[in-house]
């Protein structure tokens, strides 16, 4: 996954000038116009989000059986589904899923890689090579397939799913904090820290925390991207979301069985997944982006 | 390339494999409700529940059925599916040509178009064809691969015939059919791995152009297409290598929803069915199979970045 | 899915695109004559189902389609639901219809050489008595089986069987070989004296060839048959249009599109029907008031246009228009009329003014998820709000065989073996999908003629009494609507035959060039 390559390519941001950096940071971001595009995209997903009862045309779930598949009217703005359901307010109230499922899926990543990253970076040891030879296992799992195996035991369910799919990204997570956790361990102000006695909270906290922030940002905001598409892929298949809540990616899946009717029906869910991994992805880049720019002034 | 750097990496992809076969057998073990009863359907008596349950041995204590497990897999045993009786390891290499052709064949399309798209942008860094390019790039990355084979379909398989819509021909019904078959579904598979390919490239060809030396040869009168051939393919071929080593998992996922879109009969499709059908030996093999694939694949990739790049150590 | 695309294959369907391309014009575009039929004609069939088994006692319940190219049956039972001579010739039940003598086909071999006689009939009747076989409940009224001479064989029931005809052409007759009754993997590998052999049976297709040594060799036109297994809708409807197979079932509302890329189609009603099984032991679904709410609940007419272009009559019985056992006017009357105020009153007069929560099962493909959906609207309109959950074949089938399910959409098949058993299975306190054991007044009479007579029309009549009572005692079934089956297929196939009783055979199918 582009996940690990990024840890790859990132550099270890400046240390020492956390503070102070972290504002200017944001401040460069600001003025690169796709960061702020995009960005401003994923507050306007977020409001649609929460005020989709305010913002949908119609009720999402209201059937006119009379009415399927018709194209884009003054009174359906995308057309209506095979139930004739209005197009416009499914995909406005799947929002919320397009952004809840990737949370759970990220959540549970940062639950099982943080943590064993920062340990691996700070202890090194034995654990290190446990979590690295674990890491590597589910790394050579095809994260899809591995979903599917969950799904199987657990059975089909947007959280299994999510849950699953967190799983399989933990270990790029783990790699990146591992490895910016390493850069920043090796500066000798750690070792002096712990000379004086410093406790190992304290350190990661003040320390290391705000100094992996960057790397960590940007694997994050990448990860939702991908897990957005697991969940579009899976809910696709018929094994995450289950009927009948939807989500974006159940609606293509609608769309596609009905496609000679409605040709153009694939476009309104499709487009809104390619925005939305767009916008994760185009964040990460210009974090990343800044702060390479930054160390290298 | 140095003998025990070979061994590391190889006992390191053993060691791996091993925790995938623990992983995949510690999975049905945490499935809930009697697996024996599930095996042997309704119409069953309880003595042919026993039965069944002693032949899959699971009144044995749970390490012991790893080890009878784990002997058996070494040994090329997959066990038999719950479903259909049938070998697993025979279900596999059934439904393995097509995933296989189909990833191939991903991997091919996404290294020629995304790597020439790089390298032509890194040419004329700046230009249009640069900017064109580096759009379509971003955009690529971003599309689910199953919604691009729908969009497609639509123009080249239903709206007008050129090519098939569904299924899978393999190699020994001729060229054109596999070819016919198999073009659309790996472009639209492909087409995120180009993507970010072509991202990296771009990258690479434009540090490399950017160099010194790269300079000095075009003073003195070197060529763009012996300039490429020389110097850029060789050094972008080694970012382009780890990407496809690490995109190999997510080409073998995305199969799965590929298979799904075009009714190919590969393994993604027969992982779905045993989903659905309960069929956990099954599922285990796909899972175990899959593994193999990536970790071997891994394997090569290492040992084919340390041979590129002698500056490489373990 | 490993297609044997040979070269004329090939050819043909380059010379398809072709056409299709080059004519812009209408008109059939194909060259060459289409009625000469092909001698070595191979049938590529789309499938819409897998089988659960080759094996006659452990296949489900749409398995005939697999079944009777491999094996024949005592009596044949022909498209149009009429029995005709098979491996049995004539056949003689007495007048108690308590014994029933049948006479032997001579000269039958089974595909692995085991001669066709008395014994290996016993054989197979005793064998699909075992407890195991899902046939045990249908033969559980055959007390003994005589071998009277190697020709003549008679069963002998415990109660009146006139059904136990019926019984007889469908699994139940379908002879085994003797020898092979023990097979571990007669499931995959069936041996019996039917027209074809099978030679390859994996994940995505089923391969029959025509065997010579079949007694009526002469009148099988097919050399091969391909089934490819092709369970999503969409990609069946695309490998069909696409040339990659012959001939498929597709749902109505998918007419147009294999109309535009020049399909033909064959059509017929079939004894089976979309419904919703009621678990009457769950939920409120004991109270007959609610059931009879939920009859009235249901826009049939609705479903019907949205997703089936028109083609699935709506029914509040069990049985076709078509069928003996319909009983006209059902749908109009008052007990079967869609009236959703109505269905209101009936709630509320059952102690449910604000209605309750039903759990639905459904099954995974887009039919079953876009009807249920369309139904669960339907019923939140007069207050019932119905949870969903989708669930794959198998462990749905499970599920409705131990009662673990409050209610299900599902596809029933109504006729098979004989109209008489759905009767039994649905309507009687020890049915088989009667989990809730409910028994409905009226009925035990007109089962018993049912079972009693051979007289068609005394049967006809007794099915109607059972149909309407049940209906107004508030069914344990809520029926939907009975779809027309609809085979897709290109013109050079002929003679697919749509069977009322899902006899699917391809007996009378051919190609032509």
């Amino acid at each position: 996954m582009t996940a690990t390559l990024q840890f790859q390519a990132g550099p270890a941001p400046a240390v020492g000038t956390a503070r102070r950096g972290r504002t200017s940071t944001v401040a460069s971001l600001m003025r690169r116009p796709s960061f702020v595009v995009a960005a401003g995209f994923l507050v306007f997903l977020v409001v649609v989000a929460a005020l989709a009862p305010l913002i949908a045309p119609h009720d999402p779930s209201a059937q006119v059986l009379e009415d399927r598949l018709k194209g884009p009217s003054w009174s359906h703005l995308l057309g209506t589904d095979d139930l004739g359901r209005d197009v416009l307010s499914r995909l406005v109230y799947a929002a919320r899923l397009a952004l809840l499922a990737p949370l759970i899926s990220v959540s549970v990543a940062i639950l099982l890689g943080v943590p064993a990253g920062l340990w691996a970076g700070l202890r090194r040891g034995w654990v290190d090579a446990v979590t690295g030879r674990l890491s590597d296992t589910l790394l050579s799992l095809p994260g899809l397939a591995f979903a599917l195996a969950v799904v199987a035991v657990l059975g089909p369910g947007l959280f299994n799913a999510m849950v699953a799919m967190g799983i399989v990204f933990a270990p790029s997570l783990y790699r990146v904090v591992r490895g910016a956790t390493l850069a920043v361990a090796e500066e000798s102000y750690i070792e002096s820290a712990r000379a004086i006695g410093c406790s190992t909270r304290r350190i990661i906290w003040v320390h290391v925390l705000p100094n992996i922030a960057a790397p960590f940002l940007v694997q994050v905001t990448i990860l939702m991207g991908v897990a957005l598409l697991a969940e579009a892929s899976l809910s696709f298949l018929g094994l995450g979301v289950q009927p009948p809540d939807s989500s974006w990616g159940s609606m293509l899946e609608v769309a596609y069985q009905n496609q000679y009717d409605a040709p153009l029906a694939v476009l309104p869910a499709g487009t809104a997944l390619v925005l939305t991994v767009l916008s994760f992805n185009t964040v990460g880049d210009a974090i990343r982006d800044t702060v390479a720019r930054r160390r290298d002034s | 390339m140095n003998g025990s750097v070979v061994l590391r990496r190889i006992g390191g992809g053993v060691l791996v494999l091993w925790l995938v076969s623990l992983l995949t057998f510690a999975l049905i073990q945490l499935l809930p409700g009697d697996a024996a009863q599930a095996i042997a359907g309704e119409n069953a008596t309880q003595a042919d529940v026993d039965r069944i349950r002693h032949e899959l041995g699971f009144d044995l204590p749970v390490i012991e059925q790893y080890f009878r497990w784990f002997s058996n897999v070494v040994t090329g045993d997959f066990g038999t599916s719950l479903y259909s009786g049938r070998p697993v390891t025979e279900l596999i290499f059934e439904a393995a040509p097509a995933t296989l052709s189909l990833t191939v064949m991903a991997i091919v399309i996404a290294v020629l178009v995304g790597v020439t798209a790089g390298i032509a942008a890194a040419i004329r860094q700046g230009g249009w064809l640069d900017r064109t390019i580096t759009s379509l790039a971003t955009f690529g990355i971003a599309m689910p691969s199953f919604w691009v084979l729908m969009l497609l379909l639509l123009p080249f398989a239903v709206l007008n015939r050129w090519l098939p819509a569904t299924g899978y021909a393999p190699m020994s019904d001729g060229l054109w059919p596999w070819l016919s078959h198999i073009l659309l579904p790996a472009t639209a598979l492909g087409l995120a791995s180009a993507a970010e390919l072509a991202r990296h490239a771009r990258g690479c060809a434009a540090d490399v152009l950017a160099r010194p030396y790269i300079r000095t040869a075009r003073a003195r009168g070197a060529t763009g297409a012996w300039l490429i051939r020389r110097h850029v393919l060789r050094n972008a071929a080694i970012p382009v290598i780890t990407v496809l080593g690490l995109h190999v998992g997510r080409l073998l996922g995305g199969s799965i929803v590929i298979e799904s879109v075009a009714g190919i009969s590969g393994l993604g499709t027969l992982a779905i069915q045993a989903i659905l059908q309960r069929d956990y030996t099954t599922i285990q093999g796909y899972v175990l199979f899959s593994a193999i694939i990536v970790v071997l694949v891994n394997l090569v990739v290492d040992l084919l970045y340390g041979w590129i790049n002698p500056k490489v150590r373990a | 899915m490993t297609m044997r695309f040979g070269h004329r294959a090939v050819a043909t369907f380059s010379a398809m695109v072709l056409l299709t391309v080059t004519a812009a014009c209408g008109g059939d575009g194909t060259a060459g004559s289409n009625t000469t039929t092909d001698d070595d004609g191979i049938l590529r069939w789309g499938s819409s189902t897998k089988p659960a088994s080759l094996d006659p006692r452990k296949s489900a319940t749409f398995d005939p389609i697999f079944l009777l190219e491999v094996y024949d049956p005592l009596i044949r039972r022909d498209a149009k639901g009429e029995l005709v001579p098979a491996l049995a010739t004539e056949w003689k039940l007495a007048d108690d219809a308590k014994a029933l003598d049948l006479t032997l086909r001579q000269g039958v071999t089974f595909q692995d050489g085991a001669e066709f006689n008395a014994e290996a009939v016993k054989a197979n009747i005793e064998a699909g008595k075992k407890p195991g076989s899902n046939l045990a409940a249908s033969l559980a009224v055959v007390d003994t089986v005589e071998a009277v001479d190697a020709t003549h064989v008679t069963l002998t029931m415990n109660a009146p069987s006139s059904h136990i005809l019926n019984v007889l052409a469908g699994e139940a007759g379908y002879m085994i070989s003797p020898n092979a009754l023990n097979n571990a993997d007669l499931g995959t590998k069936p041996v019996g004296a039917g027209p074809f052999k099978v030679t390859t049976y994996n994940q995505s297709s089923l391969i029959y060839e025509k065997w010579d040594g079949y007694w009526d060799a002469d009148a099988i036109k097919l050399k091969r048959i391909d089934m490819t297994f092709l369970l999503d809708e969409a990609t069946r409807l695309r490998a069909l249009t696409s040339g990659q197979v012959d001939a498929a079932p597709i749902r109505s509302n998918q007419k147009k599109e294999a109309q535009a890329a020049g399909m033909k189609f064959t059509t017929g009603e079939a004894a089976f029907l979309y419904g919703l099984m009621l678990n009457t032991s769950k939920s409120e679904l004991d109270k007959p008031l609610v059931r009879q709410a939920l009859v009235h609940a249901i826009d049939r007419q609705a479903i019907n246009q949205a997703f089936f272009a028109g083609d699935c009559a709506p029914v509040v019985q069990p049985f076709p228009s078509s069928h003996w056992g319909h009983v006209a006017g059902l749908e109009e009357s008052t007990e079967g009329k869609y009236d959703p105020e109505l269905a209101k009153q009936l709630l509320a007069q059952a102690g449910l003014p604000n209605g309750f929560t039903l759990n639905m099962y459904m099954g995974t493909a887009s039919l079953f998820q876009s009807v249920a959906q369309a139904i669960q609207a339907q019923l939140a309109k007069v207050g019932i709000t119905a949870k969903l959950t989708a669930m794959e074949n198998t462990a749905l089938a499970t599920a409705r065989r131990k009662g673990d399910f409050e209610s299900s959409f599902a596809s029933i098949q109504s006729g098979r073996p004989d109209p008489s058993q759905f009767a039994v299975d649905f309507y009687t306190p020890t049915g088989v999908f009667n989990p809730g054991k409910t028994r409905i007044d009226g009925i035990d009479g007109p089962l018993q003629t049912l079972r009693q007579s051979a007289d068609q029309g005394a049967r006809a009549q007794a099915m109607s009494q059972i149909v309407t009572t049940a209906l107004k005692a508030g069914p344990p079934m809520t029926p939907v609507c009975s779809a027309l089956v609809v085979w897709a297929h290109s013109d050079k196939v002929k003679g697919l035959e749509i069977a009322v009783n899902y006899d699917y055979e391809f007996r009378n199918a051919s190609m032509t060039k």
